[in-house]
């Protein structure tokens, strides 16, 4: 039993020193919109694909046969708030699909929705689908660039079983619609630059076993 | 006698041959996008307080034909300037000065770089920078927004790239960057570094010609030639 006790507690030390970085998918795109910019009602719509490195991805990916290609649909921007140069923008709803196709034909052509958006971004198979619990984005009008994060539950998709977890991952990016970023192509707002991370992991702190016991008085 | 044989001659044909291979044929510059992802952390002297970021490229478009390096970043040197307080915990800092440099390195694992801890320190930046100098420039304004509450913000800069191994291929000297940040819980951010960053560059890219296109292109008026010359 004390050599137990001894072992647990050499765990507990050993496990609170872990630093392991956070794994991540990191990919790109372009927003279109449903309605006017900058105006409550206004659906987002981002046609995304994966960058070819991922440094830590959250489950295994195969970039060399695969594309992998990510669909956000339906934020609907319900409150927005300006104090130039500063808008804020609260969204609600708000779906995401990662799809994995070796057909790699994703494109962003002009003037979206057409005959290969989002069309060529939702092919293959269906790999993660979730949705939005929350999402913001802060936009600068004077440098023409912001910042979209909220989080995503994820409920679907055949390699969901693999996930670490599948709540409350942190959505995050930069956007631009800055004339200088000159790829965004005709008919597209912005360009988006987001990431998904999933939760970090419950830390871990040393203990003995009279506080643990003290707990359960 | 139609016009044809009076443009293709040999005395026309050789010089024609001769500017395409020295304009290079027909090339467009294109915008080549940089995807970066990252950590920052500031430095500060009592005097002056600076911000620098590390991480590693993760994707070109088009595409760099060399699928098994790896590059990575060292944003650096950027001087706070101006802090406005925008109120509603929206801060504004301005920066002068600053660079930022991007170097290849040949590991097909794109385990060459390590974050580690408290930066500056063994790893960042050293094993960010080390490798070819693939491309850099100056940065002439950039500026960061922060919203302390929710603990996010956004980059968005300007400048002129001024060297490396790629700057002979740029048509442009212009460089544009814009990007987020979180330091969020879930963010991942190791101890000591202050935002994780993911951003893009712009550059502008003159390609440089391809042979086959300039053999395809030679031989087509070879040919063209050959049969106008038979059928007089």
């Amino acid at each position: 039993m004390r050599s137990a006790l001894v072992l647990m507690l050499l765990v507990l030390f050993a496990s609170s020193g872990i630093a392991a970085a956070t794994p991540f998918f990191d990919f790109w795109g372009y927003s279109y919109l449903e309605g006017p910019q900058w105006q409550v009602g206004t659906l987002t719509f981002v046609p995304a694909r994966f960058d070819p490195v991922q440094p830590d991805p959250v489950i295994p990916l195969d970039l060399e046969n695969y594309e992998y290609t990510v669909f956000v649909q339906d934020l609907m921007a319900v409150d927005i708030q300006t104090t130039l140069p500063l808008i804020q923008v609260e969204f609600d709803g708000g779906e995401i699909q990662i799809f994995e196709d070796s057909a790699k034909n994703s494109e962003w052509t002009p003037n979206p929705p057409n005959g290969t958006v989002p069309g060529r971004f939702i092919d293959g198979t269906l790999i993660l689908s979730g949705h939005f619990t929350d999402c913001r984005m802060i936009y600068m009008t004077t440098t023409m660039s912001g910042t979209v994060q909220g989080h995503v539950d994820w409920t679907g998709g055949s390699r969901l079983g693999e996930l670490p977890v599948t709540v409350n991952w942190l959505f995050f990016g930069g956007v631009t619609d800055n004339p200088l970023q000159e790829d965004i192509p005709e008919g597209y707002s912005m360009a988006w630059d987001p990431q998904l991370l999933p939760p970090e992991p419950t830390a871990t702190e040393a203990s003995t076993w009279g506080k643990i016991r003290g707990l359960f008085r | 006698m139609s016009i044809g044989p009076r443009i293709l001659s040999w005395r026309t044909f050789l010089p024609l041959l001769a500017a395409c291979l020295i304009a290079g044929g027909p090339s467009l510059a294109y915008p080549l996008l940089i995807d970066y992802t990252g950590f920052t952390w500031t430095e500060s002297d009592g005097q002056q307080t600076s911000m620098f970021a590390v991480g590693v490229i993760d994707d070109f478009t088009p595409d760099i034909p060399d699928p098994t390096a790896t590059f990575t970043y060292f944003l650096s040197d950027l001087e706070l300037s101006q802090v406005q307080d925008l109120g509603g915990g929206f801060f504004f800092y301005d920066y002068s000065g600053g660079r930022f440099d991007m170097y290849q390195s040949t590991d097909a694992s794109n385990a060459g770089y390590e974050y580690g801890s408290d930066p500056p320190n063994g790893t960042a930046p050293s094993s960010f920078t080390d490798g070819l100098y693939w491309l850099g420039g100056g940065l002439s304004s950039f500026s960061v927004l922060i919203d302390t509450i929710a603990e996010i913000g956004t980059v968005s800069g300007v400048g002129a790239y001024d060297g490396g191994a790629f700057y002979g291929q740029l048509g442009e000297d212009a460089l544009f960057t814009f990007g987020g940040l979180t330091q969020a819980p879930g963010s991942g951010v190791p101890p000591g570094y202050e935002y994780r960053i993911d951003g893009q560059l712009n550059a502008n890219v003159q390609p440089i010609p391809e042979p086959a296109s300039l053999l395809l292109l030679g031989g087509g008026l070879l040919g063209a030639l050959v049969r106008r010359r038979k059928r007089d």
